[in-house]
């Protein structure tokens, strides 16, 4: 399967991970064409129902990023976001679903190589599961 | 009926006799007689008449706490452990205030409850309705529980938490469920009003009861309960004051199954 | 009646499994929890009780989700399928239910439904007799005999211990009846059940609106709507849309966003308003509209409440206070 067939919804904190990304771009980069960016004011504003539409509505996976704990812009955003994931995460694993499908992570503003490793450690992933998943069926 | 039910009813008659007739309360919510045996009748009692049909046994099942919402002071609840743990979150969310409810418990022990005004002791109290989860991570079972479902909001209505006034699932904009239509609608339904829940389900098992086609996923939320408890120290309306665990923090949070 | 014949119960499976080589057939069958209508595909599912299944059977006439229309750039579908169904094990007061309460308004009266048209043209029912009330069950105060009904294309009646008599009542239940069933001719003659007295509201609609003490009826209703989805007669439905496609889908009388408005403002903006109407329209509006009233006492709205509201209890109540002198 071609990455860039994959759809992988990023939601990303204004902050520190979308500049993040911004400096993937800026200082050329390379990771796979699979990830879709939604930029959000903060970690904190992702609603856990942003997730489980994305993937309803047909997406391949999710990746969420914030600041650094201790990083946030809004000070404490990112730590409510921080349980508000662990419990999703457990909340898909109990349905049965793939909880690798939806990773989080932090990444910051000067984290540009970090961003394009994260992009494409995800995309790998996915890929991985969607073709076990075509395997199956 | 046995004897230790009659004599818990007969206790239950005269506390609330005497706070009828002192008037510190002006109704009594509580279980009734009604013409089906099985099947109890929600009630609100507003005379020391209408103590007559007082009904208490295991079919007494169902959450009241919700009922309180919206009635004028004061109201006593006859309460299972988790109605006033349900009050207590209320009073914590500023849903109702401390003062407009007499909780007259009824339990085996006092210490289950963290607030009460009264107490009367139930030798054989319901049994701790937090399910064993042999399910817990198996998507077949959890898709045959979706496809009984048939959307019509029962656990949802019979939920101490969901007072939204409007809630998620009615809105057009942002239309989180596809038209409120299929299985899709019926998942983003359960996962979002189960993460709506992390950390403030008190165990009523209403939202099981409620359910006309006898839908089960409450062990998705005991999960969450449970992982809240040991992950965050948290139990819900336990104690008055406290935060849900999901509105609160530590700088030393833990980060499971997050990217490296 | 056409035709009656004699059919031996343990034939009625094999005349089942006949059914299913030309229609979809419907019928109850246990789902672990519950007893319910559901499309068949092996006979040897089917529950043979005098149980109600949980949920009415509109369901194969009315479904909760319809796809009614679909369009794209340059095209429209405008949906007109209707499969050929046999709906097996029908209550009298489900059958009168659709006759008297869904035929009427979907496809009498000025505005015609094609989607439930079609459906009701192609499917025919087989109806069974209840041999007792349950709890919660009050069709004998509904003028509904639980042991006999002709509001179906083929009616089942215990006769002796492995005997029905099958009566049919159309065309289509007469050639049904010879095609799939092993039946023995035999002669016929119900006897009407005597009904005692109905419990009917005879007040004015004013009384019944003001005079009834709504706030305390509805005390203890959590508007879950469970009732309006269970119930036979219940058909209020409402449109959504799914990208290009639209659907159908039922609603309830019972849910706040039912009456929302879009300026924000709700007509029934509280409990006792919305329960209120639904006890209205079922008693005091369709009698006035269309000659019945829209409840034939299957008491399934009360087996399931999660308050332990009982629907005759209430009706009794609504009837004493709308009769009554006081200001309610």
């Amino acid at each position: 399967m071609d990455e860039s067939e994959l759809k992988i919804i990023a939601f990303l904190c204004n902050w520190c991970s979308y500049a993040g990304a911004d400096l993937a771009g800026t200082g050329r980069m390379q990771y796979p064409p699979s990830v879709k960016i939604v930029r959000l004011p903060c970690s904190g504003r992702i609603n856990p129902l942003y997730i489980i539409k994305a993937l309803a509505d047909g997406a391949d996976g999710v990746l969420v990023s914030g600041c650094h704990p201790g990083d946030c812009h809004y000070i404490t955003g990112n730590m409510y976001a921080r349980r508000r994931f662990a419990v999703l995460k457990r909340l898909l694993d109990d349905a049965g679903f793939d909880s690798d499908r939806v990773q989080f992570t932090w990444i910051s503003a000067s984290e540009g190589q970090r961003f394009a490793d994260v992009v494409s450690d995800v995309t790998s992933r996915i890929k991985l599961l969607k073709t076990k998943g075509c395997e199956k069926s | 009926m046995t004897e230790e039910k009659l004599s818990i009813i007969e206790a239950l008659k005269t506390i609330c006799e005497d706070l009828f007739s002192k008037r510190v309360i002006s109704r009594v919510l509580a279980f009734t007689e009604g013409e089906i045996k099985e099947i109890p009748v929600v009630s609100l009692i507003t005379n020391p008449e209408g103590l007559k049909g007082l009904k208490w046994d295991e079919s007494c099942n169902k959450p009241l706490a919700k009922l309180l919402l919206g009635l004028k002071p004061k109201t006593a609840i006859i309460a299972r452990p988790y109605d006033a743990r349900a009050v207590v979150m209320y009073i914590n969310e500023n849903q109702l205030k401390r003062d407009d409810v007499f909780i007259i418990g009824v339990g085996k022990d006092a210490s289950d409850f963290p607030v009460f005004d009264a107490f009367a002791k139930d030798p054989s109290p319901l049994q701790s309705a937090r399910e064993p989860s042999p399910s817990r991570g198996s998507l077949d079972f959890f898709l045959a529980e979706i496809d009984r479902c048939i959307l019509c909001y029962a656990c949802r209505q019979a939920c101490w938490g969901c007072y939204c006034p409007s809630c998620f699932m009615e809105r057009g904009i942002p239309d989180w469920t596809p038209a409120g239509v299929g299985r899709e609608a019926k998942i983003a339904f359960h996962l979002g009003r189960t993460m709506h829940l992390a950390g403030r389900c008190v165990e009523c098992g209403g939202c099981k009861t409620a359910c006309p086609s006898g839908v089960n996923l409450k062990y998705l939320i005991d999960s969450l309960t449970q992982m809240c408890y040991e992950e965050y120290g948290h139990k819900a309306g336990m104690e008055e004051g406290a935060r849900d665990p999901l509105s609160d923090y530590r700088c030393d949070d833990g980060q499971p199954g997050f990217l490296e | 009646m056409l035709l009656s014949a004699s059919v031996k119960i343990s034939s009625v499976k094999d005349a089942l499994a006949a059914l299913l080589k030309d229609y979809e057939v419907a019928a109850p069958v246990s789902d672990g929890a519950n007893l319910l209508y559901s499309y068949i595909t092996d006979p040897n599912d089917v529950v043979f009780s005098d149980q109600l299944p949980y949920k009415s059977p509109k369901e194969f006439l009315l479904p909760q989700t319809e796809k009614i229309l679909a369009f794209g750039e340059d095209s429209a579908e405008d949906i007109q399928e209707a499969k050929k169904t046999v709906i097996f094990d029908v209550r009298p007061c489900d059958l009168s239910a659709f006759k008297r309460i869904t035929d009427k308004v979907f496809s009498e009266g000025k505005f015609k439904d094609g989607f439930y048209m079609r459906r009701r043209k192609a499917s025919a029912t087989i109806g069974m007799a209840c041999k007792s009330l349950k709890p919660g069950c009050f069709c004998n105060l509904r003028g509904i005999d639980k042991s006999y009904s002709t509001e179906c294309d083929i009616f089942l009646t215990p006769a002796g211990e492995d005997e029905y008599i099958a009566a049919a009542h159309t065309p289509v239940g007469c050639d049904l009846l010879k095609s799939c069933f092993r039946s023995v001719p035999a002669a016929f003659s119900p006897e009407p059940a005597e009904l005692s007295e109905t419990l009917e509201i005879c007040s004015e609609e004013k009384d019944v609106f003001e005079k009834v003490n709504w706030d305390a009826m509805s005390a203890s209703c959590i508007s879950c709507g469970t009732c309006t989805f269970v119930c036979p007669a219940c058909h209020c439905f409402d449109f959504k849309d799914k990208g290009s496609v639209r659907y159908r889908v039922w609603d309830s009388c019972m849910y706040s966003a039912f009456t929302l408005h879009a300026s924000g403002h709700n007509p029934r903006a509280g409990k006792p308003e919305r329960f209120r109407q639904r006890f209205m329209h079922k008693y005091v509006y369709m009698l006035k509209n269309i000659g019945e009233s829209a409840c034939f006492g299957c008491g399934r709205c009360t087996r399931k409440c999660p308050a332990g509201i009982n629907a005759r209890r209430v009706l009794e109540c609504i009837k004493a206070e709308a009769a009554g002198g006081s200001d309610g």
